[in-house]
């Protein structure tokens, strides 16, 4: 019998796939639609992202690669589609469903709308590492890997973004 | 309040702020299956290539490119009935017709009496495809004998009441026949009678069509080509269900007959059909079927012995044992979506909640009434898994549903859903960050104090046994079955037989797999050929087991017997006896 981390235990590109699925599917498809703001886009997005994983798994097979290449592809497709989104869907947006208000309450739901708000006014590159920072916890060097920018960039946008959405809010508070 | 102080401030709004928005995120149930559906037509094109590039024989491929430009080139998509020409050898079943009713139609109909009754139908519409061939061979092939939808029909050639239908699928650039369909018109239906391969090769010379057999049933033809291999399968004819398949031995460069023996159980109905196919040596998908009835001299002495349950459509339905829909259990959706049941003692469990996180265990009778809440999960925990023994011995597995995650992240409990003599130690494992995290469901063991589950860590994983008692793993020899190697498969589904025999059902990467612990060995006790990801796993006392894949379809094996697919016209996310 081999213990679980044999080298020998190949892992299929299939099995890796169940796999990453189980562990990462939701978090990936809620990461997506915080980018698009469009859940079903965000599904679409993550499925791609999954078949171009499988497609690369002979060149990662470390899961830690993949999960890494899984959510850099989401974040690229994600852009992709929001450039082609702001096109095509400036006549008729689908906005991602409103949380449960009675487990929310008013107050939360204004307050939420209005950081989520202020978020999809930032640059891009400020939102994409803040999203990536404040919802997927991911550090400076896994946010840098996942947009192909210094760790240096990420700190610095991710500073100025936190300074805009302030700036933005607190005449409301 | 100071610079710093806001900008924390700010870091903790925004958070909460794409947590509670996030949360609201809810994926539909579907993602992998399209994932794995996407992932099966890039691999179709990618095997397309391959051939085209490397393949030795150029003869084959040019063959096939004008063999393609020979037929009458319809395309895949739809039926098209013309006068063509019939490029058909001779067919496999010369239809005999008696009492009216063709004597060798299996599909759609089998007797006279299920054609009149869609001819009452059809006068309101109902499946007008049955009355054209090319719609109704496409039908079974794609439905029943599941070679896929890439295989459509071309050429309809038509004389008084008998068709030859051309089923062709694309292979570099040019449609490629691959078989032809024969059927006869019986009022306003066409019935297929049976198939035979499109370049007359693939012959089968025993049995003869509608010739009686049964398990192992022997299956022979001519021998042809060089290198070849036939899958011969026994399939029910009135449902998608494979009774059995076999692989012939290397054939071809002058051996003179081809054979293989296949093990099945039969169907109620006490027929089906036999069909032999070859693979495309250009591209490794079909090249050629034939296909024949066959008449079973027994029924199954296992088939439609008792039903089940599952859950589809976020209901409790029962099953007949043929795996039809036999209506859902009164009072299983009073709760919202059903996740999972399990039947103990005359009580079936189940989870239900929101779609992504069950977060309450219920009981109901299992003729139906009104659920009880037997256990609820923490707040903002949902229950993944469990497991219920006539006792009332519960286990589950919750994972947090909110984000962001809390510690711990997971929690296996132990509890009890009634009151039982003994008390029972009630407590949890925690699994504070996942991976490690438990895969379906985990499972009691015989002694009542023993919990065994798969777990994965990451891509690996491995088959633990925890004390209920002590809350924590025995360690070291976690697995709780000797020899079983987890690295040869990805465990999907763990099942706890009435003998308390651990049953546990995998992926190979090529076929799922149950296998049994014996005496701490793991024993396979049959294969899938499906490369599917086994679910829910259940046993009963003779060892029948039930099994339910990611994609919603339900396998059925007795002891020793071939598994079949059941016909539940899909989406069963969870089954139990």
């Amino acid at each position: 019998m081999n213990p679980p981390n044999h080298p020998d235990a190949v892992v299929t590109a299939d099995e890796a796939i169940v796999g990453l699925y189980s562990a990462h599917y939701r978090s990936l498809v809620r990461l997506a639609a915080l980018l698009l703001h469009d859940t079903a886009a965000a599904e679409d997005v993550v499925q791609d992202a999954f078949v171009a994983t499988h497609h690369s798994w002979r060149r990662l097979r470390d899961p830690e690669n993949a999960l890494a290449y899984l959510r850099q592809s989401v974040v690229n497709r994600s852009r992709s589609r929001l450039r082609h989104q702001k096109v095509e869907d400036r006549k008729a947006p689908r906005p991602m469903p409103d949380a449960p208000s009675a487990e929310y309450g008013a107050l939360h739901a204004v307050e939420r709308s209005a950081v989520m708000t202020a978020l999809r006014d930032l640059p891009r590159r400020q939102r994409e590492v803040l999203v990536l920072r404040y919802y997927s916890d991911l550090s400076e060097a896994q946010i840098a890997d996942a947009l192909g920018i210094s760790s240096g960039a990420v700190k610095s946008h991710a500073s100025r973004g936190i300074a805009a959405l302030r700036d933005s809010l607190e005449p409301q508070r | 309040m100071s610079h710093d102080d806001r900008d924390l401030d700010m870091e903790r709004r925004l958070r909460e702020a794409l947590a509670s928005t996030a949360e609201a995120v809810q994926p539909g149930g579907d993602g992998l299956m399209r994932i794995q559906q996407r992932v099966a037509e890039g691999r179709g094109r990618d095997r397309w290539l391959r051939p085209a590039l490397v393949l030795g024989s150029v003869v084959v491929v040019a063959a096939i490119a004008v063999g393609g430009v020979a037929i009458a080139r319809h395309g895949t998509g739809a039926a098209k009935v013309g006068p063509g020409h019939s490029p058909s050898p001779t067919p496999t079943i010369n239809p005999v017709v008696s009492d009216g009713f063709p004597e060798q139609a299996f599909f759609p109909f089998s007797n006279a009496a299920e054609e009149a009754s869609w001819e009452q139908q059809s006068a309101g519409g109902h499946s007008p495809w049955i009355s054209d061939p090319g719609a109704v061979s496409e039908s079974w092939v794609d439905n029943y004998l599941k070679f896929g939808a890439g295989v459509g029909a071309g050429t309809v050639s038509i004389t008084g009441t008998s068709a030859d239908v051309t089923m062709q699928r694309a292979i570099a650039g040019s449609e490629h026949p691959v078989a032809i369909v024969h059927l006869v018109k019986f009022h306003h239906a066409w019935l297929v009678t049976g198939a035979s391969s499109a370049q007359g090769d693939l012959v089968i010379s025993s049995p003869a069509p509608g010739a009686t057999g049964n398990s192992p049933l022997t299956v022979s033809g001519p021998g042809f080509g060089v290198d070849e291999r036939a899958n011969v399968e026994v399939r029910d004819a009135e449902t998608p269900a494979l009774l059995g398949q076999a692989k012939t031995g290397m054939f071809g460069g002058g051996t003179s007959q081809w054979s293989a023996s296949v093990s099945f159980t039969p169907s109620d109905e006490g027929f089906g059909v036999v069909v032999v196919s070859i693979a495309s040596p250009a591209d490794g998908g079909l090249g050629e079927f034939t296909a024949q009835k066959v008449v079973f001299t027994t029924a199954s002495p296992v088939a439609k012995t008792a039903g089940f349950y599952g859950v589809q459509g976020g209901v409790i339905e029962r099953f007949d044992a043929g795996g039809a829909p036999a209506g859902p259990v009164a009072g299983s959706s009073a709760h919202g979506t059903v996740a999972e049941v399990h039947h103990a003692g005359g009580t079936l469990y189940f989870t239900a909640g929101t779609t992504d996180c069950p977060s309450t265990l219920y009981s109901l009778p299992a003729g139906g009434g009104t659920p009880l809440s037997a256990a609820q999960a923490d707040q903002g925990y949902g229950i993944e898994g469990f497991d219920v023994t006539t006792d009332g011995l519960l286990t589950y597995y919750e994972r947090s549903c909110t984000r962001p995650m809390p510690d711990p992240q997971a929690k296996l409990w132990f509890e009890v859903v009634r009151q039982t003599p003994g008390a029972h130690t009630t407590g949890y494992i925690s699994f504070p960050s996942e991976p490690p995290a438990i895969v379906g469901d985990p499972v009691w063991e015989a002694d009542g104090t023993h919990v065994d589950a798969f777990v994965r860590t990451g891509m690996q994983g491995y088959l633990a046994r925890y004390d209920s008692t002590h809350g924590n793993k025995t360690m070291p020899g976690a697995v709780p079955c000797g020899q079983y190697d987890p690295a040869t498969q990805l465990t999907g589904a763990v099942a706890t037989a009435p003998d308390g025999t651990l049953w546990f059902a995998g992926q190979t990467g090529s076929s799922m797999q149950v296998l049994s612990c014996d005496a701490g060995q793991p024993t396979v006790r049959f294969t899938i050929p499906v490369n599917g990801t086994p679910q829910s796993l259940a046993v009963d006392s003779s060892g029948t087991a039930l099994l339910a894949d990611s994609d919603g379809n339900v396998w059925r094996a007795a002891a020793g017997g071939t598994p079949s697919e059941l016909s539940t016209k899909g989406g069963v996310s969870s089954v139990t006896w």
